[in-house]
């Protein structure tokens, strides 16, 4: 299993008290595995991604509960340096706004070939006496220029020699998205993590970088974990779909699985919220009230003021998950009395 | 009376002048908007599409005169207000009024809701103390807000009920026509649904007309009648809704709706991807969509700019693919 995330509890303790922003998450994926996290502001979706590279700024963030496996090895017990190598070595991320993750001031060679040289960071320390055996500062750096265009011609922008030294205001968003994703990709990670990737993005933008995404999959065999608020988006790049709701992974599924047959009453109101080619005006049905405060969460399931199947044991108990067939967990109490 | 459209847009542009060096030696101009004509029927919705960049606001605020036209006409109510100007022109804009696209920037964070929705009020009408009080406290309820929220400030509301608080100040003056500017992409989607429907309720319930201006094709799918599809400030395409959704003639369109994610992961539609991105800097000849375009190129394509013709009934297309049989050349 290449990441598994278990029972993970995350408290912000601020001014107003102390909000259980991640109450149980729980989240697995293998090695190859296109998997999307889908909620709504506000439900936790970023925060479990920035649990995997332990990057959840503490204080006022604590981790009260649960462990974030990746291969086999807890990263939160990880310390600072060897937090950083993994960081390096198996990690890439990419974020919504492409233009404020680039830094205006320099030039495109300079962030990507440094992003390059920090994944080799172990390789080029060359200590004095051994000077003569390693490779130069300027080999080093030459052979990253190298690395950083190749990476740029992987991402598909053309003309990668020359582009290079443009500076990130002279690229369009879709090209500045890509850039990212180089970066991401220099230390030929294992996982990619893509937070709202293409929100920033127009819809014939968002096909293509969603395309790329696709075919690097194939290529290089990543493994990625979009985050996303788009339920399209989902279904026309994702393998496995995991829902989130107020802090809580309420329905993990295989894609065809989750929309053919949704079983939670919140992923089936945001299907149904969604228009499509069918829907009739006036015929949209949102999701009645509002997201909770999460310093003051409702007891038992987090879902339940707002759901129309709501029973007297949703008030109380928190749903443990219910496995249906064919890897399709939910959790709610609807399920699970009569197996 | 009511077989004039109560917004009728002709040839309007908007020209912005960029200086090229610091001297001002060389000039450039930006068409924003570059001849666009449309016209919006009573209690219909006339969706404006397109990408960042397309113009599509800055049609809007030209149709409520928020920014001046370089040329054309705007015609509201069959009357010409592209020249009025003073309190003829307050008096109008009592009947046009807009929807921001992000509910927390258009609220002043200082003043109560209450305040926020009296204050067209009290500059429309004049109305204040116990009278329009009710009349707020009605529009609360008319947009599904409680009485008490009157007291409130805006940041103590999601971004759905913000919103909500927005369209109620719209609706005080009882305009004729909302001009939405991407009144749902702030939005989470089941939220989304909620003020979708709203806004197709206060539609039938005050005869409103809609200038709703977005870019998620599916939105307007479900609430337009009328669909204008831009690119680079010029419509390319206009059409009823479901012409336009299932028989798009402009290469454009064709690759806009295509490429709408579906929530659906059998749903096996091809697509068509664009190369390249939305340039503003397009050659100044031909058609403005000639460099990303996927189908076979004609010589004059890159030459002249296609005319926008109607192919057929209600059915406008600018493109050199589909000549109006009047104009066809061979």
């Amino acid at each position: 299993m290449l990441l598994d995330i278990q029972n993970l509890h995350l408290e912000f303790r601020t001014f107003d008290g102390v909000a259980k922003v991640l109450a149980g998450v729980d989240l697995q994926m293998q090695r190859g595995d296109v998997v999307g996290l889908v909620g709504e502001t506000g439900c936790g979706k970023s925060m479990t991604a920035l649990a995997i590279p332990n990057l959840i700024p503490m204080p006022p963030g604590v981790i009260t509960e649960g462990r974030v496996l990746f291969d086999g090895e807890d990263v939160l017990a990880k310390s600072p340096a060897e937090l950083q190598r993994f960081r390096a070595r198996h990690l890439g991320m990419i974020f919504q706004d492409p233009t404020t993750n680039l830094n205006p001031v320099f030039s495109i060679r300079e962030q990507l070939v440094d992003s390059v040289l920090y994944q080799r960071m172990d390789q080029q320390t060359v200590p004095g006496r051994w000077r003569g055996w390693m490779p130069s500062a300027r080999q080093i750096r030459s052979d990253a220029h190298r690395r950083a265009v190749e990476l740029m011609s992987l991402v598909g922008i053309p003309d990668g020699e020359r582009r290079i030294e443009d500076y990130p205001h002279q690229f369009s968003g879709g090209m500045r998205q890509r850039v990212l994703i180089a970066m991401a990709l220099a230390g030929e990670p294992d996982l990619l993590i893509a937070d709202e990737p293409t929100t920033a993005l127009d819809v014939t933008i968002q096909a293509q970088i969603l395309r790329l995404i696709d075919s690097l999959v194939k290529r290089l065999g990543l493994s990625v974990l979009i985050i996303t608020h788009n339920l399209g988006v989902v279904a026309q790049t994702c393998q496995k779909v995991a829902v989130m709701y107020a802090g809580k992974v309420i329905e993990t599924a295989p894609v065809r699985e989750l929309f053919k047959n949704p079983r939670h009453p919140y992923t089936q109101g945001l299907l149904k919220a969604l228009p499509t080619s069918h829907t009739r005006r006036g015929e949209l049905e949102g999701i009645p009230g509002t997201i909770p405060n999460l310093t003051r969460p409702p007891e038992g399931c987090r879902f339940h003021p707002r759901c129309s199947h709501v029973m007297e044991v949703c008030r109380q108990v928190v749903p443990p998950g219910h496995r249906g067939d064919s890897d399709h967990i939910t959790y709610c109490h609807l399920y699970g009395e009569e197996r | 009376m009511s077989d004039i459209p109560l917004l009728e847009v002709r040839n309007l542009s908007k020209h912005y002048v960029q200086r090229g060096s610091l001297l001002g030696q060389r000039t450039d101009v930006f068409k924003a908007v570059d001849t666009v004509s449309f016209s919006l029927p009573r209690g219909k919705t006339l969706g404006l599409v397109g990408e960042s960049g397309s113009g599509k606001t800055t049609i809007g605020k030209c149709a409520l005169r928020l920014i001046e036209p370089t040329s054309g006409q705007i015609l509201f109510d069959g009357q010409d207000i592209t020249h009025i100007s003073g309190g003829e022109l307050r008096r109008r804009r009592s009947d046009m009024q807009m929807i921001y696209q992000s509910p927390a920037a258009s609220l002043n964070g200082r003043m109560t809701i209450g305040e926020i929705i009296g204050e067209p009020l009290w500059l429309h009408e004049r109305l204040r103390g116990q009278r329009r009080r009710e009349r707020v406290m009605e529009l609360l309820h008319i947009v599904g807000l409680k009485t008490e929220h009157y007291y409130r400030f805006p940041h103590e509301f999601s971004g759905g009920q913000q919103q909500r608080v927005g369209i109620a100040r719209a609706l005080a003056v009882k305009p004729k026509l909302l001009i939405l500017d991407e009144p749902t992409s702030a939005l989470d989607v089941s939220v989304q649904a909620q003020v979708l429907n709203l806004l197709h309720e206060l539609q039938q319930q005050f005869q409103l007309s809609y200038l709703f201006i977005s870019h998620d094709l599916s939105v307007v799918r479900y609430l337009c009648d009328q669909v204008a599809l831009l690119y680079l400030g010029k419509v390319v395409e206009l059409a009823d809704v479901e012409t336009i959704f299932t028989r798009p003639k402009h290469p454009y369109t064709q690759a806009l709706i295509s490429a709408i994610p579906e929530p659906d992961p059998d749903g096996g539609r091809e697509q068509i991807l664009l190369q390249g991105d939305l340039n503003l800097r397009t050659p100044k000849q031909g058609c403005p969509f000639a460099p990303r375009c996927h189908v076979a190129k004609l010589a004059h394509c890159e030459t002249d700019v296609p005319p926008l013709v109607e192919v057929e009934a209600r059915h406008q297309v600018s493109c050199h693919l589909h000549p109006s049989s009047a104009h066809s050349r061979n």
